[in-house]
């Protein structure tokens, strides 16, 4: 009996030796962390939260300003080294214009950088609603980061990726997590660490964020904070070529009327279509489906970057015919036309280009109006006028 | 708190340091010298003794400011003179202001033309920071990360011996810097430039000028003679040309060169001939080998190299190396660790760490330099960290313990400090600053 009593006492000791000082249950670390950042409660009435200050990389110093809104919308526009990079997280699409990977414009971020950058967006520490985050995070025990004392936690999110969460016994605010990082895409190890936590209108968060992986090193200092400032959902959405925003509103369901004819003497013929347009690519690209008793007809809008022109491509299934057109958007017109791109429509003798303007958007509709020419554009005449109206239930 | 490593360890150490200074290159030059990277024997420790054991407030006396053009080259001092290498920046001339001082009907445009830039090895007076001659080596390097040179300058006699970052290898007279003989390193040994472009830096041994040339076909180094600059030996299998730099010393009584590159550390006698390698990791080893006599070499590089303790073991002829210990706790980037009373201090990345030489354990750690350099004087470190901020910390295992501190420079700051007489030589990419750590 005295042996099992030892065996006892013994076994307690040596689980006593891997816990917490304290002896707290996850979910007692959990909750003085919270309370230490400031409480759930003052959590919850914040709403936005942007911070400028200073972000050191490759060892130099530049500004930056990062936004954040519920639900993980995230948003950090920064210099690292001598090149500005902006990275955005709109809860759905992860984005960077990065000109360390050489390329100026927006670019989805995907694979293990995504994956990263997910360690970022929560808008509090991770560990605040982390059930229904669907984190898992599992005590285990004590540790040590360079010399100080800590507590250790286990987080897993839903992807499966693990991070390690070192958090300080007596203030349980966080002193750093290990996970993995990303160099260009490579796996890295990476070191996080948190420091001159402050408050900030009832809300206690770190001032300094310093990151280290690879051969590389990150230091985070934030000057100001202001919470539930204005921001613009826009901020987090990745941004698309040219002024392809502006026609953002042309996506949906719509009722089409189109007026057309054949010939500048020819009277006008009306009917009534439907139209689908949808975005493809975050945006990037525009799809427009439109009917008409059976026949059908594709077309597509994007931005050519590089000649700087807006291209519209459309094939019918009446002519089986692509039909490629470039124009400008000036004024809130876009006027394209083929008769640079040698794409017109041949038949009846004849060799007819067509020249294409959308205008009159708003979030109601807009008008698209075609116009034709038989002498290689040097006279045009409207061939049709659609104007579209947006399905209500 | 008591110190980790066993007295017989220290006396180990004493006495194969007092071996290893016998020889060493530079010692013709004058005590208070550093006449080539990381000092006299080449391990980023000053013997000066005498300074300041701790800053006033806002730092020790500064001396005086000298501009000085991009690169990250670091200075070397002999008889009284500054040596180091910069690259003339880019005259900054905008269209308004060329039109406005343009003196004829020339237009604007054809008035602002891109100034061709060049890397220059230079001589200052230590006393006063003025520029005493200046040469051309070759073409400004331009990187992401900082243009113009980066190897330092070795002055050996009357001699300076410089590498432009192209691969211009470059004797100079220390008097007025005029060229003695140069040698084409891409050219003479069919090198393909490093990316970050050339940064070794040249070692001094006897009549040869060591160098890791970097080419192809048994090209990797070789030896040439100092005065002439004609190739005495070539050795090492090897494909590309690293940023690490040699290091002299001697070990069972012989003289050896160590260095790390192409996945070997190695050791080879005077004619180029290997006397041991080991196998090293491929991958970021820029930082360069330390000797701790008599017989161990302590070598780091980045993320998945980590750092090592070999031991060099003699029997006869046959010569073995074993390790002692290796581990990631010590990753030198580009900035060389020093070792102290029977520990290392040196930069894991961006944090400074102190480890046991006997063990590799971590005694401290503490960020905050960034990717910071170091040497070593007179019981403590001199750090400057990657933003100019210098600070003066007792070296010692027993923790952290900060003496002093300025900010000495400001921007991007990765060239380790000087010390010679007493003065302190700081630079960065816009100026070179001198201390007065005596008084």
């Amino acid at each position: 009996m005295r042996q099992i009593t030892l065996y006892l006492i013994a076994s307690c000791l040596m689980v006593l030796s891997t816990a917490p000082a304290s002896g707290s249950t996850v979910d007692e670390v959990i909750a003085k962390h919270i309370a230490a950042r400031g409480g759930l409660e003052a959590w919850e009435k914040a709403q936005t939260l942007k911070a400028t200050g200073s972000f050191t990389a490759f060892s130099k110093v530049g500004p930056f300003t990062l936004h954040r809104k519920r639900d993980n919308k995230f948003h950090l526009d920064h210099v690292l080294g001598d090149k500005p990079v902006e990275i955005g997280f709109d809860g759905e699409i992860a984005w960077w214009v990065n000109l360390w990977n050489g390329i100026p414009w927006s670019q989805p971020i995907t694979g293990l950088d995504r994956a990263v950058l997910m360690q970022d967006v929560d808008f509090e520490s991770p560990f605040f609603h982390h059930r229904e985050k669907g984190y898992k995070v599992e005590l285990q025990g004590e540790d040590d980061v360079d010399g100080q004392k800590v507590i250790k936690l286990q987080l897993t999110r839903p992807d499966d990726s693990v991070e390690t969460w070192y958090l300080d016994p007596e203030t349980h605010l966080e002193v750093a997590y290990d996970a993995q990082g990303s160099d260009f895409g490579t796996p890295n190890p990476q070191r996080t660490y948190f420091e001159d936590f402050r408050q900030v209108d009832g809300l206690v968060m770190p001032h300094l964020i310093e990151k280290q992986w690879y051969t590389r090193h990150r230091i985070m200092e934030i000057e100001k904070v202001e919470i539930n400032a204005e921001i613009d959902d826009a901020v987090f959405s990745r941004p698309l070529p040219g002024d392809m925003e502006a026609f953002q509103s042309m996506v949906g369901e719509w009722n089409v009327k189109v007026e057309q004819r054949d010939s500048p003497q020819a009277p006008w013929a009306e009917s009534e279509r439907t139209s689908t347009i949808e975005r493809r690519m975050d945006g990037a690209l525009l799809e427009e489906r439109l009917t008409q008793q059976g026949f059908q007809a594709l077309r597509s809008l994007t931005f050519d970057r590089f000649k700087e022109r807006y291209r519209i491509s459309q094939l019918t299934d009446f002519t089986g015919h692509l039909d490629i057109q470039e124009g400008q958007f000036e004024d809130g017109r876009l006027t394209t036309s083929n008769v640079e791109t040698g794409t017109p429509w041949i038949g009846f003798g004849q060799t007819f280009h067509q020249r294409l303007s959308i205008f009159d958007l708003s979030a109601d509709g807009f008008k698209i109006e075609a116009e034709t020419s038989v002498d290689g554009g040097e006279n045009w005449f409207v061939a049709s006028k659609a104007t579209y109206s947006r399905v209500t239930e | 708190m008591e110190s980790r490593r066993p007295r017989g360890w220290a006396l180990f150490v004493i006495s194969g340091l007092v071996a290893s200074l016998t020889g060493a290159v530079g010692a013709e030059s004058g005590t208070d010298d550093w006449p080539q990277f990381r000092g006299t024997y080449r391990d980023g420790i000053s013997r000066e003794t005498g300074l300041l054991d701790s800053w006033p407030e806002g730092g020790p006396k500064e001396r005086w400011r000298q501009p000085l053009g991009e690169g990250y080259s670091a200075i070397s001092v002999a008889d009284g003179r500054l040596y180091t290498m910069y690259a003339e920046a880019p005259a900054e001339v905008t269209t308004e202001a060329a039109a406005e001082t343009a003196q004829d009907s020339e237009p604007a445009e054809e008035a602002v033309k891109p100034v061709a830039t060049t890397e220059y090895a230079a001589a200052f007076d230590a006393a006063t920071g003025k520029e005493l001659w200046r040469t051309a080596v070759g073409e400004r390097i331009v990187t992401e990360f900082g243009n113009g040179p980066r190897s330092t300058p070795t002055v050996d006699g009357d001699a300076v011996y410089v590498l432009g970052a192209h691969g211009e290898l470059v004797a100079l007279a220390a008097a007025d810097g005029a060229k003695r003989w140069q040698v084409q390193l891409t050219e003479e040994f069919g090198t393909q430039r490093p990316y970050w472009g050339f940064s070794t830096s040249a070692l001094v041994e006897d009549d040869l000028l060591v160098i890791e040339s970097g080419g192809p076909e048994g090209k990797s180094y070789a030896g040439l003679e100092k005065a002439t600059g004609k190739v005495r030996w070539t050795t090492g299998e090897g494909t590309r040309s690293g940023y690490s730099s040699p290091l002299a010393v001697t070990m069972d009584g012989k003289r050896r060169l160590i260095y790390v590159t192409n996945g070997k550390l190695r050791a080879i006698d005077t004619a180029g001939k290997e006397i041991w390698s080991h196998p090293w990791p491929e991958g970021e080893t820029h930082a360069m080998p330390i000797f701790i006599p008599p017989d161990k070499i302590f070598a780091s590089g980045a993320e998945g190299v980590g750092a090592a303790l070999v031991q060099i073991k003699h029997d006869g002829d046959s010569v073995t190396v074993e390790e002692v210990w290796s581990n990631r706790v010590m990753r030198n980037h580009f900035s060389t660790s020093i070792i102290h009373d029977g520990y290392i201090y040196g930069f894991d990345n961006a944090t400074l760490k102190c480890l046991s030489v006997e063990t590799g354990e971590q005694a401290w750690a503490k960020r905050g330099f960034g990717k910071g350099s170091l040497i070593y004087a007179d019981g403590h470190l001199l750090v400057l960290s990657d933003r100019g901020k210098l600070v003066q910390i007792e070296a010692t295992a027993e923790g952290y313990k900060e003496k002093g501190k300025v900010q000495a420079l400001e921007g991007l700051c990765w060239t380790a400090p000087t010390l010679a007489g007493g003065k302190l030589y700081l630079r960065n990419q816009t100026e070179m600053i001198s201390y007065d750590l005596k008084g």
